[in-house]
């Protein structure tokens, strides 16, 4: 896509300082409008299928950490829920900054939805915990924990956002070189500050509950799935080892060998470079796996996968 | 990306030259965010009689968002189960509200079978954008047990 400029200057022809204006308001608005859009939103789904009331808090817990020097903002959560009875299901979500966020959701039956959001901000640069917990016997049938994030590529590219207010031409400008030269200098800074920040980052959930065997799942790729980072984490009895691994070439691998099911343990984020590519095409597809070593069942293992 | 320094005269094409430049770069960057993110709901042991609110996966739309593909993914030793995903707005638990099933379907399992949906190219259904606050639903159904199926938006 190219864009028009609104006046084009002929030679012979005198420059009128209006025409000049013009462009330069027009450059001030596409900068404008690009900084407005420089927002990227995603959803994650967290499954809660299988938790039991009575499970460890580590099991009932989930470790949302965002890779280091990236920033994320959770713009809502949504808990959804299908459980027998009528209990008070809680979810706590405590961010970076240290501040917390509670929904309850009381379940109505195995095949009916409790449900509860809210829209809160949450702030993390680092490890988000969240946190399931019922007062009596309950068993989620089926429900998810559901975060949309909203990330800003300016921040997460280090580069500062810059704005663009031109200085307009007039008829008595005595030096229209240098005058240009000011204005379409001061105008480059903006657009090349935004051109750096490309940094638009999405997140994907993986977990399996009281698994023995290997999982795996296909990650169509797409435009802008070029690059990837993935934070691993474990719950399970001592001594039991889960394999995480990306099938395709170059991907990640990471072990975690769990320290007892009252512990989240983490495998140090792994980075890679994935396919780029078509997402109609499987043979751009990642493949995540979760293998536990033979003879053991790991209790809940995850993995966040994100890409930028 | 680079400007030509105006020096003594300042010529139409050198100032057009500069303009374009700077328009030209600012029109990538405004395609630059479209990147895609996926969505994905997997059921294991799907059958006739599992309960809708066991097959269905909600979300709401935290932006404006183009389903790019509607992808089916089915593992399983038989043949005879087509197994379908819809994408469809939803209000609470068990309600499709408005706005037509947006799906597709994958059949003759053998093992592990999959399609894709292009939604852009497609001209047998519209393409659909999920409106941002919207609530939408993707749900799985199908005509024999599997052993595993996934949907991906």
């Amino acid at each position: 896509m190219k864009a028009l400029i609104p006046r084009i200057f002929r030679t012979g022809g005198i420059v009128d300082g209006e025409d000049v204006n013009e462009n330069l308001r027009s450059l001030a608005r596409d900068i404008k409008r690009n900084n407005d859009r420089r927002y990227t939103y995603c959803t994650v789904s967290i499954p809660l299928d299988g938790m039991v009331d009575t499970d460890t808090e580590a099991e009932r817990q989930v470790y949302f950490g965002v890779p280091n020097l990236l920033q994320a903002e959770v713009v809502a959560v949504e808990l959804s829920i299908y459980a027998a009875g009528t209990e008070v299901w809680t979810l706590s979500v405590l961010d970076s900054d240290g501040r917390t966020e509670t929904l309850t959701a009381t379940s109505a039956g195995a095949t009916t939805e409790a449900y509860d959001s809210s829209s809160m901000p949450l702030q993390f640069s680092s490890t988000c915990v969240l946190t399931m917990s019922a007062p009596a016997a309950s068993t989620i049938t089926r429900g998810s924990i559901t975060l949309s994030l909203r990330s800003d590529r300016q921040v997460n590219d280090g580069n500062s956002r810059l704005d663009y207010e031109p200085a307009f031409v007039d008829a008595t400008t005595s030096t229209a070189g240098s005058v240009l030269d000011t204005q379409l200098q001061a105008a480059q800074l903006a657009v090349e500050s935004d051109d750096a920040n490309d940094w638009d980052i999405r997140v994907e959930c993986y977990l399996a509950r009281n698994f023995s065997t290997v999982q795996t799942w296909r990650s169509p790729s797409g435009n802008g799935r070029g690059e990837a980072a993935v934070n691993c984490f474990a719950v399970g009895t001592a001594a039991d080892e889960v394999d995480f691994a990306d099938g395709y070439a170059g991907g990640f691998a990471a072990n975690i060998v769990c320290s007892g099911t009252s512990a989240v343990d983490a495998a140090a984020t792994e980075y890679w470079t994935a396919a780029n590519g078509d997402p109609t095409d499987s043979g751009d597809d990642s493949i995540f796996t979760m293998t536990p070593t033979t003879g053991t069942a790991i209790s809940v293992a995850y993995m966040f996968v994100w890409w930028r | 990306m680079s400007l030509t320094n105006f020096t003594g005269t300042v010529t139409a094409a050198a100032l057009n030259a500069n303009f374009d430049d700077k328009t030209s770069t600012l029109s990538t960057q405004a395609t630059q965010g479209q990147k895609d993110a996926n969505i994905t709901l997997q059921v294991v042991g799907l059958t006739t009689s599992t309960a809708l609110a066991l097959r269905v996966l909600d979300f709401t739309a935290p932006d404006d968002l183009e389903i790019r593909v509607i992808r089916v993914e089915v593992t399983d030793t038989g043949t005879g189960a087509t197994v379908t995903a819809t994408v469809a707005e939803s209000d609470g638990a068990d309600i499709t509200m408005v706005g037509g099933p947006y799906s597709q379907s994958v059949a003759g399992i053998n093992g592990t079978a999959r399609e894709t949906l292009d939604c852009r190219t497609v001209t047998t259904a519209r393409r659909m954008c999920l409106v941002r606050g919207v609530r939408y639903r993707l749900t799985l159904s199908t005509t024999a047990t599997v052993t595993s199926a996934t949907a991906i938006l």
